[in-house]
């Protein structure tokens, strides 16, 4: 499928992106849980690391968000749900049928009177 | 009875009646497996987990921001820098960057969805076409949005679960089924001598008029459920895309506050003066937020998406087909709700260690 390849290869790319600092990650966050005195240089390496996989999510999520068949795939499916809710009103409800089936059934007992009186008459 | 008033239109009434019944009978030959109302449960259970991902979602949304928070609190109680509030608290609320406190000269808080491509033309739909089915019609007279925001992802999931939902509408047919009896019943009492011929007839026309209501929403349900078939996969795969973001959010933040209460307790364990209960407190709220992390880290958004295409592909069949395929559609849907609730017994779990932490820090 054209659309799940386009969203796969935007995962892949995010995935292979994200692992490139995977290694660097592990290593700053076990030289900060080891230190006992305070390093800044330590926390601004982790908290720019934190940021880059921030934005590489981000762009990913953004990329496909973007995608014109993810967009037009909600529009289509925004478009069709108010066409069912709007035909669901349009149903006929139960109270209704009733009502119908009801008049029907009493023209036909109103017949089957008539036609009793004329026959005792 | 005579057969002088069993006459009706020059039919007689035995034979009207007889007609009414086999008609009824074979039109509802076709349609009596197929009522939607055999669907309701599983559609209320679609769309019942649809909401429980988008709760979810939106609870983690908050957990996020929550984190950053104890994240920036622990790092501010330590080195006490000069805070500022970030360009986000002003009146202008189209402002992407949210109202937040920031130590000064730090970067502001990073937004998602900045610039986004235009869309072009949709790509082909793969689900089987249906050539009896109407076109659906171009959304937004042909004109599209520029881009998707993430809620808008989730609305349009939910807005079609709702829309399934009011299709069927069970309850409807239990109240007709309710007042078919009452008015059968009624009919019997006042049709007197006619009473062996009114009641079934009745009854025949009631039916009829019950498997109409059935019939015709199961073709919409039917037309529905074709139509939507291809968004649907485009759309349960973008989703997993985002769902696999806000993971890595929840990640991210859960990874930072680990690495912070770790150090903590590396630091009680030197320090003088700390006593058992005090490094066993720092222990116990390292280990939580350990147990948290792994908690979010074995959830797979990707497959909670899976499961709601492939449960959705499986609605399709069931209704398409109507041939008993309700067990396969049962067991996409319990799938569907494992992946739901592990999601959700994640937020859960990260909710009270994000509690323990606030009041511990």
């Amino acid at each position: 499928m054209a659309q799940s390849s386009t969203i796969d290869q935007i995962r892949q790319a995010r995935d292979t992106a994200l692992a490139a600092l995977r290694s660097a990650t592990k290593a700053v966050s076990r030289k900060i849980e080891l230190t006992t005195g305070p390093d800044d240089a330590l926390e601004a390496q982790l908290d720019a690391l934190m940021e880059q996989r921030e934005a590489i999510e981000a762009a990913a999520t953004d990329a496909v968000l973007a995608l014109p068949e993810v967009i037009a795939a909600a529009a289509a499916l925004n478009a069709l749900s108010a066409k069912m809710k709007a035909t669901a009103q349009e149903l006929p409800l139960a109270a209704d049928a009733l009502t119908k089936a009801a008049a029907v059934l009493a023209l036909g007992q109103q017949f089957s009177e008539t036609v009793e009186k004329v026959r005792k008459g | 009875m005579s057969a002088d008033i069993a006459k009706i239109g020059g039919v007689s009434y035995p034979l009207l009646k007889v007609t009414v019944v086999l008609c009824a009978t074979a039109a509802c030959g076709v349609q009596s497996a197929c009522s939607p109302y055999l669907f309701a449960d599983n559609v209320q259970t679609f769309s019942t987990k649809m909401g429980s991902i988008d709760a979810s979602y939106r609870e983690n949304a908050q957990k996020i921001v929550a984190e950053r928070h104890l994240a920036n609190r622990t790092l501010w109680v330590h080195d006490k820098p000069k805070l500022v509030t970030s360009p986000g608290c002003d009146f202008d609320t189209t402002n992407p960057v949210p109202c937040d406190l920031m130590a000064e000269g730090a970067a502001l808080p990073l937004v998602n969805g900045v610039s986004r491509a235009d869309p072009t033309a949709p790509g082909p739909d793969v689900c089987q076409a249906a050539t009896d089915l109407p076109t659906l019609p171009t959304p937004d007279g042909g004109k599209r949005a520029a881009h998707l925001e993430r809620a808008d992802l989730l609305k349009a999931l939910d807005n079609y679960t709702a829309a399934l939902a009011a299709i069927t509408n069970a309850q409807d047919r239990a109240d007709f089924d309710n007042a078919t009896a009452k008015v059968s019943a009624a009919v019997g009492e006042l049709a007197g001598p006619y009473a062996s011929v009114a009641k079934p007839s009745s009854s025949a026309v009631l039916w009829l008029v019950g498997q109409d209501l059935d019939y015709r929403r199961l073709h919409e349900l039917q037309n529905a459920t074709q139509q939507a078939c291809e968004p649907i996969h485009v759309l349960a795969d973008a989703l997993g895309v985002a769902l696999e973001e806000q993971r890595d959010a929840r990640l991210r933040g859960l990874f930072v506050l680990l690495v912070r209460k770790t150090q903590a307790v590396n630091r009680a364990r030197t320090a003088p003066g700390v006593t058992d209960q005090t490094y066993a407190a720092a222990l116990d709220d390292a280990q939580a937020t350990a147990n948290a992390f792994q908690m979010v880290r074995a959830t797979d958004p990707h497959a909670t998406a899976l499961a709601l295409r492939n449960a959705h592909d499986k609605l399709v069949v069931a209704v398409r087909n109507n041939n008993g395929e309700f067990t396969a559609l049962v067991a996409s849907l319990e799938n569907f709700d494992q992946n739901a609730n592990d999601l959700a017994a994640a937020a859960r779990a990260n909710a009270s260690v994000s509690s323990s932490s606030e009041k511990q820090s």
